[in-house]
């Protein structure tokens, strides 16, 4: 429990109220906080900027739906997670339109794009050696369209009902079973020799 | 997880494969990153807090203060929109004066001028 939640001013039934779902959303955080991390990391390759994703989205439900039934929780989060994703990743589009730029227009500069490839080498080198076929998985995931991989991985990896899956991805239960369809097909074929 | 209805059984040992290692690979997570998320998820459950303590506190102070403000100011507007005609005005100013002051006021005026010297 959080000290900083408990206002003196409060009633003992107040402070209890608060004291109760501080504990279920720590509780609730504590159980995808990894999870959500290494789909962040998988998404954006950089640990650092996954830990941040995950921060943001955390206090995003905690200050948004803090007040919400627990049960609605998970889909909320996920679909919160997954929009902090594509917000990092149009973001990171437009800083490669914007490095292109400038070295198309001055050559004799080094290439910035290359140094920041190279700096982040070390730390994807790193994940990749947890092995062959978990790299491998990694990569097919990260060149899935958004939808299909957001469906696999609240679907297959997290373990979300399709109705939950699609509240988190406000689609369609048939959507969602399209989106798996055509992930898994895919999947399995990149990875065939890997994972069959 | 209900997948056997979704998938054939190729395509549920690939899910099956695949959801085992990625929940394997949550656990390898070295001890600093667990430190980081353990106070990623303090922070937010601190900014839980932060909205109630603005609902209980903040807005029915607000809403105390803008009663105020409005009894504070409603004194003054009609001293600030004042748009009767000026005669009218000047009526509500000689309701003070005696009545022969005013009617005799030429009279005085006259012997006051009268009474210097040339």
């Amino acid at each position: 429990m959080n000290p900083s939640l408990i206002l003196p001013c409060e009633s003992p039934c107040t402070i209890a109220a608060v004291d109760s779902s501080a504990r279920d959303l720590d509780g609730f955080l504590a159980s995808v906080e990894r999870r959500a991390l290494r789909i962040a990391e998988i998404a954006t390759r950089d640990r650092d900027e996954a830990l941040d994703i995950v921060q943001d989205s955390m206090i995003q439900l905690a200050r948004r739906y803090a007040h919400k039934d627990a049960a609605e929780w998970t889909p909320l989060f996920y679909r919160i997670l997954n929009n902090k994703v594509l917000d990092w990743q149009r973001r990171g589009t437009v800083r490669r339109r914007v490095l292109f730029w400038q070295d198309d227009r001055d050559d004799d500069q080094p290439n910035i794009a290359e140094s920041v490839a190279d700096a982040a080498q070390p730390q994807a080198l790193d994940r990749l050696q947890q092995g062959e076929a978990m790299a491998k998985l990694e990569q097919a995931l990260r060149e899935l369209p958004a939808r299909q991989r957001e469906a696999f991985t609240l679907r297959i990896w997290e373990g979300l009902s399709v109705e939950d899956t699609a509240k988190a991805m406000r689609c369609s239960d048939g959507s969602v079973k399209t989106h798996l369809f055509r992930a898994l097909a895919t999947l399995r074929e990149q990875l065939e020799d890997v994972w069959n | 997880m209900e997948l056997n209805q979704e998938m054939n059984d190729q395509d549920r040992t690939f899910a099956q494969g695949a959801r085992q290692a990625l929940r394997q690979s949550e656990r390898a997570l070295d001890a600093d990153t667990a430190a980081r998320l353990g106070a990623a998820r303090a922070q937010a459950v601190a900014a839980a807090g932060k909205p109630r303590w603005v609902l209980n506190w903040l807005m029915p102070m607000g809403a105390v203060a803008a009663a105020l403000m409005v009894f504070a100011l409603l004194p003054i507007q009609p001293t600030l929109t004042d748009t009767r005609p000026h005669g009218e005005a000047m009526e509500v100013m000689l309701d003070e004066v005696e009545p022969d002051l005013v009617q005799d006021l030429d009279l005085y005026v006259w012997l006051e001028f009268d009474g210097e010297p040339t």
